[in-house]
């Protein structure tokens, strides 16, 4: 991510809180122009709410966030020409036809382009005469998307878009989100990563109300690598393992772990150095799978590790 | 604007079912309406006419709370799920073409209505215009608003109509518990709540415009909580005993009473003591007397105060009482309500007995003559046609307001109503105005009501001829008789008051039924 292009969005410690309960923890992520950012996570992690302050559905509890150079908070009216919004949880205007819900937010958009609604219609196959609340699933989420789509926004915003949708309307929409990719910053959440790993360009992870990592695909795809290091005896782990190495195990003569900070030829001297008697080292590339699983995994494994530590300490001062 | 009209065009096509349905109703309700001011023969007719007039006017208050809650809740203000607020919508505008739609839906139909009825009472609808306006405005500012603000922090219908009925059963424990408090004495409102409609227009206006600009759901639905508070407040502070006071000096010093207030028991109306529903009652036969030539006093409140040879003193709370006096003799009883326990600490010896009453001053301002009407304009009192079922009188229809105070007289005919009657009486009556009442007490421009056309009856009586055995049916008023009305405006409010000194509290008669 360059840091001195301008951020489509971008989060300052934003946090959002409803009773005591803390949904969203210190968030701070910058998602560049002409991006394709999926944030990642499982259900319930906070995506949704995420969202939500984003498009000043909900208010932050603390700190902020700023889309398109203007507070969230603060977004309305007229900032919507520049927005597409699209939800898995959103109310239609059931009552409409498919036709007249276009008819009606056509004038609303002064950007609004007619002949890419209509391609939109073609493409989607849309029934123009029938009221949306007598459409399937897909189908509504196709006139969503096809009514977010014609005004060409600036960034489109989709929270879980493709959830229960059928492959072939997983592709259509997805198809025509690439289409709009290059004029359009896409912002979208998933609980899926095998639907956006084909496309995202940025990835963020959300997991209980924190951002554990927010970043380029490609730069995360090249830090990770699945170490496996095969030793001339069998032996245990030596101890005061780097933080980076995530998940170490070990096995006879081979010791298995997560490198999260991989720097090519310096990571594996690294490897050698703690490791002087191994006969081999090597360094695989892993699908974004496997790092999201390892980093949940570690995740876990730390916070399980820090109650532990948390509920002796408290013993031995009882 | 360009957005008003659209999303007012959008709100249109949608609702035309519950638009028509509005719409059908008002027309219903002006049909009938204009029954309201017919003269019928029958009691029994008018009385189902009205039952029906009542259902249609349940009706169309049923259907406007259907269509400001549908083009309301069309974008709803609560939640977080619609698809309309991460749209291009100004809230501005999207506030300011529900307003349209409410005037172009309600506004102008009811306004149609009202000019409709006043034309078909015989009233000029143009030269009563703003009148007109103002009614339609009130309404809306009684009705439609308070829908629209409980309409704006609801999210569906259903939810709304119980949050009405909810409101409503609080409102009924609300009076249920005031008059509780009130033990039994209720004294009028010596002047008119002039908060009450402020009060709530702008709480309401507050809570939908916070709702419109914000969506704070919470903070207005507290809002709105507030506003009945508030209203339960300020009708508290004015039921206070004080302001009675306060707004029924005691006279100068010197200065003529407006009535005299004689005690006249007799033979025949000695003072009585009862016991009635746990309380006990004073029975003073009592004589008006003085009020000057061209005046009129209306007694309002009365209290009384009992004090006691050893100086133990006991006054009442103001209590409401209705005598109205023209220059004259008036007999007349007053009853003083007093706990059980107040009654046996002071039948033991005489005690001073004080009774002060709070009255209105009127002066006569406008008298006009004329022959009874069949039908006819009557100066005062609107148009007026003879009323001949049951009790005799007249009926009267005025438009946007009642006719104020006035005294009316005119002469009974016994026999038919032929050019030589066997004889005349006098008939009498006072028409008072709602407004004028304790409970209803307001200024004319909270004087409305949902029809432009008020009917008001003047019900002639005369105490003396009625208690002569055989006269009841046997007259009539005719056509042609002399009419009299007399116009009052009031002059002024104060005080006047009795003193008993050496006064034996009756023994206590316990009622046998």
């Amino acid at each position: 991510m360059n840091p001195h292009v301008n951020p489509t969005i971008e989060t300052h410690d934003l946090a959002k809180k409803f009773g005591r309960t803390e949904v969203l923890r210190g968030i701070d992520l910058a998602v560049p122009e002409g991006a394709i950012y999926a944030l990642v996570g499982a259900n319930g992690a906070g995506k949704t709410t995420m969202i939500k302050l984003m498009m000043s559905i909900l208010r932050p509890t603390s700190g902020s966030a700023t889309v398109l150079g203007r507070d969230s908070a603060k977004l309305a009216g007229e900032d919507f020409n520049r927005i597409g919004y699209v939800s898995e949880n959103q109310d239609l205007p059931d009552g409409m036809t498919v036709e007249s819900m276009l008819d009606y937010l056509r004038p609303f958009y002064p950007r609004w382009d007619k002949a890419l609604e209509q391609q939109l219609v073609r493409q989607f196959d849309l029934p123009l005469d029938r009221k949306l609340k007598h459409l399937s699933r897909g189908m509504r989420m196709k006139a969503a998307f096809a009514s977010s789509l014609a005004y060409r926004p600036t960034l489109m915003v989709l929270d879980e878009p493709f959830t229960g949708l059928d492959p072939l309307v997983r592709d259509e929409l997805i198809e025509s989100l690439l289409e709009r990719a290059p004029e359009t910053t896409i912002f979208l959440s998933s609980h899926d990563l095998a639907e956006i790993e084909s496309f995202a360009s940025h990835v963020g992870y959300l997991e209980n109300g924190r951002i554990l990592f927010s970043e380029e695909m490609a730069v995360l795809s090249d830090r990770f690598r699945e170490v496996t290091v095969t030793l001339a005896a069998p032996a245990g782990l030596p101890p005061n393992l780097p933080q980076a190495w995530l998940l170490p195990e070990t096995a006879d003569c081979v010791v298995r772990f997560i490198h999260s900070e991989y720097r090519g030829e310096g990571s594996e001297r690294e490897v050698a150095g703690i490791f002087t008697s191994a006969r081999d080292v090597a360094c695989e590339a892993m699908p974004l799978r496997s790092i999201f699983l390892a980093i949940a995994k570690s995740g876990r494994t730390q916070n399980h590790a820090a109650r532990k530590t948390a509920a002796a300490n408290g013993r031995a001062q009882a | 604007m360009k957005q008003v009209l659209h999303i007012f065009r959008k709100d249109t096509r949608r609702f035309w079912p519950e638009i028509l349905i509005s719409a059908a109703v008002m027309l219903a309700f002006a049909l009938m309406d204009t029954n309201d001011w017919k003269v019928f023969h029958d009691q029994r007719v008018r009385e189902r006419m009205q039952d029906f007039i009542g259902i249609l006017v349940m009706l169309m208050v049923a259907s406007w709370l259907l269509l400001i809650a549908r083009v309301v809740q069309a974008e709803t203000l609560v939640g977080d799920r619609q698809f309309w607020i991460t749209r291009p919508y100004q809230w501005e505008k999207l506030l300011a073409a529900k307003v349209l739609f409410v005037v172009a839906w309600f506004g102008v139909p009811y306004l149609l209505v009202q000019v409709y009825l006043l034309a078909q009472a015989g009233f000029h609808p143009l030269a009563l215009l703003p009148g007109i306006l103002s009614t339609v405005l009130m309404v809306g500012i009684v009705f439609l608003v308070t829908v629209w603000s409980v309409a704006a922090v609801t999210s569906t219908f259903a939810r709304l109509v119980l949050t009405v009925l909810g409101c409503f059963l609080v409102f009924v424990g609300y009076m249920f518990l005031t008059v509780g408090w009130q033990h039994g004495y209720t004294s009028t409102n010596p002047s008119a709540n002039l908060f009450l409609l402020p009060l709530l227009f702008c709480g309401c206006v507050v809570v939908i415009t916070l709702q419109y600009a914000t969506r704070r759901v919470w903070v207005a639905r507290g809002l709105l909580i507030a506003v009945p508070v508030l209203l339960a407040l300020s009708v508290a502070a004015y039921r206070r005993q004080s302001l009675v006071e306060r707004a029924y000096p005691a006279p100068a010093a010197g200065a003529a009473p407006v009535m005299t207030v004689t005690h006249t028991p007799s033979n025949h109306f000695p003072d009585k003591a009862r016991v009635w529903e746990g309380e006990d009652y004073i029975d003073l036969p009592i004589h008006f007397s003085g009020v000057a030539d061209g005046y009129a006093v209306i007694t309002d409140d009365f209290r009384f105060t009992i004090t006691a040879a050893d100086g133990f003193e006991w006054t009442s709370p103001w209590q409401e009482t209705r005598d109205r006096l023209l220059p004259g003799d008036h007999g007349g009883m007053v009853h003083l309500m007093i706990e059980p326990a107040l009654y046996d600490r002071f039948k033991a010896g005489p005690v001073t007995l004080r009774l002060e009453y709070a009255v209105s001053r009127y002066q006569a301002d406008t008298v006009m003559k004329m022959a009874f009407p069949t039908e006819a304009a009557v100066p005062g009192l609107g148009i007026c046609a003879r009323q001949s079922w049951g009790l005799s009188g007249l009926q009267c229809r005025s438009a946007l307001h009642q006719p104020g105070l006035s005294y009316v007289e005119t002469m009974w005919t016994k026999g038919d109503c032929t050019d030589t009657p066997e004889a005349t009486t006098k008939a009498y009556s006072w028409f008072e105005p709602e407004s004028a009442y304790a409970e209803y007490r307001t200024p004319l421009w909270m004087d409305f009501r949902l029809t432009a056309v008020r009917t008001s009856f003047v019900w002639f009586r005369n105490f003396e001829e009625d208690d002569r055995p055989g006269q009841e049916g046997s007259r009539q008023l005719c056509p042609g008789s002399p009419l009299t009305v007399t116009q009052f405006q009031l002059v002024d409010r104060t005080r006047t008051e009795l003193t008993l000194p050496g006064f034996v509290l009756p023994a206590k008669v316990v009622a046998t039924d």
